[in-house]
Formats: C-alpha cells, structure tokens, sequence
C-alpha cells in the first residue's frame, strides 16, 4: 500500500536519510510544511522567505519525493503575502499554504489568506488542537487553534479545502465539530499513538476526510513508523487505510 | 522474544479503549508476537481506597493465563500498604494520582523494605499526554528532579519508569539504578537517537496497551536499525535480568 505523508517538517537540506527512512515504509510521497518553529511563532517577513526558500530548495533537490507547502504568518503585511504566494505557489509551484500558531484560524487576518487560496483552489493545512486543557493561549505569543476556530474559518469559505492538523490533538471533540462541514479534512498526526481516534473519526466523517501525516521534524520530531502503524494497527477496513493513507491526500494534492 | 513491561487492564474514566477485555487484549498482545507482559490493574489509579480490591481482581482474572505477570499497585498512603508489600517481585505506585512525593520522609521505612527485599519498583509518570487531560482532572507529571533524588536516595531499588518523555527518560537514566519503558520515548528513528544518550541496558520494551496501539511500539523495535544485540536488551533480556538466576518466567 503505498503512502502519502501530508505532514514533514525539516530543520535541514540534507534529508536522503529520512527519504530512505520514509521509502522503506513505502511512503512515496512527502509534504514539506517548513521549519515553522524555527523562529517562535510570529516570524518576521523575512524569516518566513528563509523558511520557504528551504522549501523550495528542497522540492528542487528532491523533487520526486518532496511536495511543499508555503508558510505564511497572518500577521505579516498583506503585500508580503501576496508576494510570498506569488514566489512560493506560482513561480515555485508549492501546493498549498501552512498555517501554523502566529493567529488563530477564525481571525480575520487569516481570512486574507484563506480569500487568496480559495480563488487559486489550493488547501490550507492549519495547526489545531483541542485547548480544552492546554489553553488558547499556553504562551503569550503562542495562539493555539481550536477545531472551533476551523469552523469558523470553513463557514467563511465553504469552497477552500482545510486540513486540520493533528487528529490525536483536536481528539474525540474536534471530530464531532468539524462533523457537519465537508470541506474540513483533518491529518493523523500530533501525540502518541493513542488508540480508538482513528477509529471513531472513520466512524463519524468518514475515511475520505482524514489524511496520514507524521510530523516528523526531521531530524528530530515524531518517528514515522510509529504514526503509521497507529493507522495500519487500527482497526478500521482496507478501503479506509488505503483512502487515508493515499488516495485522499492524492486527490486534495492534485 | 517480546517482553511488554508496561500494560495495562480496565476502564479509563476519560478515553473508551476499543482493546476494551482481558480476551482482546491478550489476542492483541499474542498478535503483535509479545510472549509475555506485565499488568497492572488501571482501577486503583483513581479509586486510590480500593487498590488492593483491584489488584485481586485481576490477579484471579489472569493467575491461569502463561502471557501476564501480574504486577500490583500500591497507594503508599493506606495504612497497609507496608503490609504488602513482600508479596510480589514488582510493584508499581503511581504517587501523582495518589497525590504524594516519594521524597517524603513518612515512606522511608515502606522503600526502606523495598530495598530490603530487593523489590523492583515501577514508577508511573503519566498515563496520558498532560495536553490532552480532562480539565477538570489536570495530573502532572511526575517531577524528573523527585525521581533523581528518590533513586540517589534509594540506590539499592531498581526503578523503572514508565511513560516517560524523551528528555525525561535520558535525564533520569543516568542514575545508576534507573530504567525506562519506551512507551511514551519517540523521535525521528526513536531508538537509534535514545542509543545515543543512554545505553541499551537502561531500556525497556513498553507498549502502554491499550491507551497506545501495540503495533505502534513494535515499529520502534522492527524499524530502530541498532543492533541484534541492544535489540534482544530492549525486547527482553534486560527485564529478564530483573529476576534470579535460574528463575523461569515462560
């Protein structure tokens, strides 16, 4: 069964190591979000260029294992992001935007972006986590995304395709409030290799919305096995593994 | 061979596991070729008066089933828990959800006997990732520095933490009497980069079924490129050494 990671992070330009790690696990394809933590999380406009010039660096080195992803901070000025989509997206042929932690998604400063991506018809992979117990904002730079605040966000622009970040972290709850709204997907990474989430989110969106994602931050970050076998040890049938660990992800990237 | 030193039986108030009986718990074990694992009871964590009540509950359940060794917790806090201990090779105590230090000097003579008795001592850090916890019901984890000083304290115990963070398990491992599970230890090529920090010996093979997915854990082993021999350390043989010389346990 071949494999889509839809969530890589790497700190480094030489990463044969972990395309040989990731191929042995026949995972054929993986998308680069950035180094998104490099800076904190309200990075300034040029330190969000560096973070994609190694993305783009890194679709060109490798590029029939890399698919990348623009990083954008909401915060930065509205020129910059335009030009930063123009760079990354349509002269560098990125596939998507990286939402990360700068804002949450239900603020109207994302909604410039979000506007942006919906006309180009390209997703939004957005960090989200249930913040029941760890809070909105753990830190005071720090602004965590509930899966509520996706909703918000898909209300808006029905049409963009959203992808949810961490499965294990938005949990039973971000599943049941991202239920009804068909153009939000949700990754499987983020957290241990906890038991019952993949099964319950098949059960209540549907295999066709969840897509597999490690998180691996490469050289560091969550170990790829690991998060693949928490959806191959699942018990969920075939047909759901095969569209969460390929097909879906292969579809939203086309 | 497997050995799983770190699971679990029973309800969990805040997650519904689909491994949800001994039956299917022990077919999955069976399944991802562990040959024999270590139990504990999940009831005593939080109903903390009726430990023991647990602690027999499944002793019966699984005195006839070769696959589990019976681990019991105890709650230093009860009155008899001095009286219990002596009974087993382990024990686990889960001193954030009984809410105590092991730093306090009012348990010195129960470690005391423990080291007397050469008792191995699991010591649970966490059950669940702390940002996922009930608000309500917010349990910290156990503090690395308490646990440092506990075994410098102690050094005749042998002390095996279970889930444990990355950092946590190579800061307290380097404490001469301190061993760790793996099931809570993950990075890129989990135990390639924990080789790195602290040797094979410390390791544990831990799975933390059923709050994790077995298979999970066994990818840390199939996929970890060390060794043959720190393998067979981590799979098995350093808990095998835990026990006498001689002592058969299969």
């Amino acid at each position: 069964m071949e494999v889509i990671d839809i969530h890589v992070h790497t700190k480094t330009e030489e990463c044969e190591d972990l395309i040989e790690y990731a191929k042995k696990l026949n995972i054929v394809k993986g998308c680069l979000l950035g180094d998104v933590l490099k800076y904190g999380y309200n990075q300034k406009e040029e330190q969000v260029k560096e973070i994609n010039d190694l993305t783009i660096y890194l679709t060109k080195k490798y590029p029939s294992f890399f698919i990348g992803f623009c990083y954008l901070n909401p915060r930065n000025s509205k020129r910059f992001i335009e030009e930063e989509i123009e760079r990354c997206i349509l002269k560098n042929k990125l596939k998507g935007v990286k939402l990360e932690a700068s804002i949450w998604a239900s603020d109207r400063r994302v909604f410039f972006i979000a506007d942006i991506c919906q006309d180009l018809n390209i997703p939004i992979l957005h960090h989200a986590w249930n913040t029941f117990s760890l809070g909105k904002n753990p830190s005071p730079a720090c602004f965590q995304t509930d899966p509520e605040d996706i909703v918000i966000l898909s209300k808006s622009f029905p049409k963009l395709k959203i992808i949810m970040a961490h499965l294990k972290g938005i949990d039973i709850r971000g599943i049941i409030e991202i239920k009804n709204y068909e153009n939000i997907y949700v990754d499987t990474s983020g957290a241990q290799p906890i038991t019952g989430i993949v099964e319950y989110g098949v059960k209540k969106i549907g295999s066709e919305r969840i897509l597999f994602g490690s998180d691996v931050y490469f050289p560091y970050g969550r170990d790829i096995p690991v998060q693949l076998m928490a959806i191959l040890g699942s018990n969920i049938k075939t047909k759901d593994k095969e569209n969460i660990l390929f097909r879906n992800a292969k579809r939203i990237l086309e | 061979m497997i050995i799983d030193v770190n699971v679990n039986y029973g309800l969990w108030p805040f997650r519904r596991f689909p491994v949800n009986s001994l039956r299917k718990l022990e077919k999955n074990l069976r399944n991802n070729k562990i040959n024999l694992s270590f139990i504990s009871h999940l009831g005593g964590v939080l109903n903390f008066q009726e430990v023991d009540e647990f602690n027999k509950e499944l002793y019966r359940k699984i005195k006839n089933k070769r696959i589990f060794y019976f681990v019991p917790i105890v709650n230093l806090r009860l009155a008899d828990a001095e009286e219990k201990i002596g009974e087993s090779k382990f024990i686990k105590i889960v001193p954030t959800y009984h809410y105590y230090s092991i730093n306090d000097k009012k348990f010195s003579s129960i470690f005391k006997k423990i080291s007397d008795l050469k008792i191995s001592l699991f010591i649970q850090m966490r059950y669940e990732d702390e940002r996922s916890h009930n608000p309500a019901f917010k349990i910290k984890g156990m503090d690395v520095e308490e646990i440092k000083k506990f075994a410098l304290d102690f050094p005749e115990i042998k002390i095996i933490i279970l889930c444990g963070y990355f950092r946590e398990v190579i800061e307290v491992c380097k404490i001469e009497n301190v061993y760790s599970d793996i099931s809570f230890v993950e990075s890129y090529k989990t135990l390639k980069s924990l080789l790195k920090e602290i040797p094979a010996d410390k390791i544990l093979f831990g799975s933390h079924a059923p709050f994790l997915y077995v298979e999970s854990q066994i990818a840390k082993l199939t996929y970890s490129e060390i060794g043959k021999e720190d393998l067979e350390k981590i799979s098995s043989k350093n808990i095998l050494s835990f026990f006498d010389r001689g002592m058969s346990l299969l």
